[in-house]
């Protein structure tokens, strides 16, 4: 089909990805209320001015009338995002509050589940103090605008103006324009064609999906993280690069997830014949595209399917992770996905929220999993603070409501577990976050 | 394997992975370590699915040990071995 349909070079089109992406946002506020959002935590340690970074942050954010926008369609139907000429009055919220007495991570907590205020409004700061030498700065963000390495390169590119860096280039460089892909219509539908066979493989999978509250509206998410130290993460690559093979640290961390969410569906008496499904997010970009790339969503997914059967025997289960992995790169799923996933922009995000459920009967995935790479935020210091650590806590859109998400910074590893409050006892999500550390 | 040999796999393996990173190829320097060269998980995947579709070998269940993918040379090293064998 040679049907090329016209376009504006000056605008953003969403790509297929934006507009599930968007689907998702969508489902997340009808199920729980909250966003599809995520935040990146920066731990610091040393004299922090608060104050001098809302004022250094809303006007870096001020030159980004782009985290103010927000989709409409455009007289072909293709979604784009209209950007405002200017950024919003007020700039962006940064909120400030001293450490409560039961420690920091509630806070945190809070903060990526709050509402964003008002519409328009994608990005906001909260930033806790707990001592005059050690501060935590959330940075919460809405996935219609960042994915999670976008995210980094955002505060990256911040860090680079704060310490006397010309960005001059790095901002020209970023691109804020994308076509319509309204032609080649023959290679999208041929990548429709590999994801219907490929999800044709999933029907009538018996999923392992653990049970949700029944009254989800205003659930917040929960977290456990499992922090390791340089040490021990030099050892968790190690046993990596052993026993799945050298490079492996993504099919190791996935095995491990899958493991730890298996271990802990059996003990809530799920079993049988079951399978796991894990969604996993990929990025479509190297990591030198990302900082020119920041904005918007440049990932794809692979799926994963492990029968609960064949969880115990880690030497399978890593040799079926890989298998799994290399035939769905090896036929091109993931740019097939992200492909034939521009045919859907056409649906209405309603319909798209129900259409996504289709194969799974009202699922998804048993747990959703990301391994965010480098080529995000590099620097040792944010402002005049040394960074001690950076994490990243995402709210799982509902369904399956439960996340794992693993990454690295400064030799050091974070896996954190997210899920809707209800899902997991207190004493059921410990037991899952010891299972993560161990299984690593 | 003779030395022209393995340097025509040499070059064929930095224009791929050139490709793969979106990098020049000049930037690949053969010694490089593959993770110093931004190869991650999933651009490992990638190279070894090309090296199936180039050189007829799947690398996946060969054991993966870094002595044999530890560089590009010692990559092109593995594969004329393999397709000696």
């Amino acid at each position: 089909m040679n049907v090329r349909l016209p376009y504006s070079r000056k605008k953003r089109y969403l790509t297929g990805i934006d507009w599930v992406i968007a689907a998702l946002d969508r489902m997340s506020r009808r199920a729980t209320g909250g966003s599809n959002a995520s935040q990146i935590v920066l731990e610091l340690n040393g004299p922090f001015d608060a104050q001098r970074f809302a004022r250094a942050m809303t006007e870096f954010a001020g030159l980004f009338p782009v985290l103010n926008g927000r989709s409409t369609r455009d007289w072909n139907l293709a979604p784009y995002w209209r950007m405002p000429r200017r950024s919003a009055e007020g700039g962006v919220r940064i909120a400030m509050e001293d450490a409560a007495p039961e420690g920091v991570w509630p806070a945190l907590e809070r903060n990526v589940n709050a509402s964003f205020e008002q519409s328009g409004e994608h990005l906001s700061f909260r930033v806790v103090r707990e001592g005059p030498n050690r501060t935590w700065v959330a940075m919460r963000f809405n996935h219609l605008i960042f994915d999670a390495p976008g995210a980094e390169s955002f505060l990256d590119l911040f860090q680079r103006q704060q310490s006397g860096e010309d960005i001059g280039d790095r901002l020209r460089a970023i691109r804020l324009t994308e076509p319509a892909h309204l032609s080649e219509w023959k290679r999208k539908f041929d990548g429709g064609r590999l994801l219907v066979r490929m999800l044709r493989a999933f029907a009538g999978t018996k999923l392992a999906v653990f049970s949700r509250p029944s009254d989800l509206r205003g659930r917040p998410s929960r977290f456990r993280m499992a922090a390791f130290g340089e040490a021990e993460t030099a050892a968790v690559i190690e046993r990596a690069y052993g026993e799945a093979g050298y490079l492996m640290f993504m099919p190791y961390t996935l095995s491990a997830a899958i493991q730890a969410f298996g271990g802990a569906f059996q003990a809530k008496g799920g079993g049988g014949a079951a399978d796991i499904i894990a969604s996993v997010s990929i990025d479509l970009r190297t990591p030198d595209t990302v900082a020119a790339n920041l904005f918007f969503n440049h990932v794809s997914f692979l799926l994963f399917r492990v029968p609960l059967s064949a969880m115990a025997d880690r030497r399978r289960l890593l040799e079926t992770v890989r298998g799994q992995m290399y035939d769905q790169v090896k036929s091109g799923f993931p740019r097939a996905l992200a492909e034939s996933s521009l045919l859907m922009r056409i649906v209405p995000l309603p319909l798209l929220g129900r259409l996504l459920l289709m194969p799974l009967k009202g699922e998804f995935a048993t747990f959703g999993f990301s391994a965010v790479g480098k080529g995000g935020y590099a620097s040792r210091r944010f402002m005049e603070a040394d960074v001690t650590n950076l994490f990243h806590m995402p709210l799982v859109p509902v369904p399956p409501g439960l996340g794992f998400v693993v990454n690295r910074y400064a030799g050091r590893m974070n896996a954190v577990v997210s899920y809707v409050d209800g899902m997991f006892t207190e004493e059921e999500a410990a037991r899952l976050e010891a299972d993560v550390r161990r299984g690593l | 394997m003779e030395n022209a040999a393995i340097r025509s796999v040499e070059e064929r393996l930095v224009k791929e992975i050139a490709a793969i990173l979106c990098k020049d190829p000049a930037a690949i320097k053969l010694d490089t370590p593959l993770p110093a060269l931004g190869l991650d998980s999933m651009g490992f995947v990638e190279l070894l699915v090309v090296i199936e579709k180039t050189f007829n070998l799947r690398l996946m269940e060969s054991g993966l040990t870094r002595e044999d993918f530890e560089t590009l040379r010692a990559l092109a090293a593995r594969i004329g071995k393999g397709l000696q064998a």
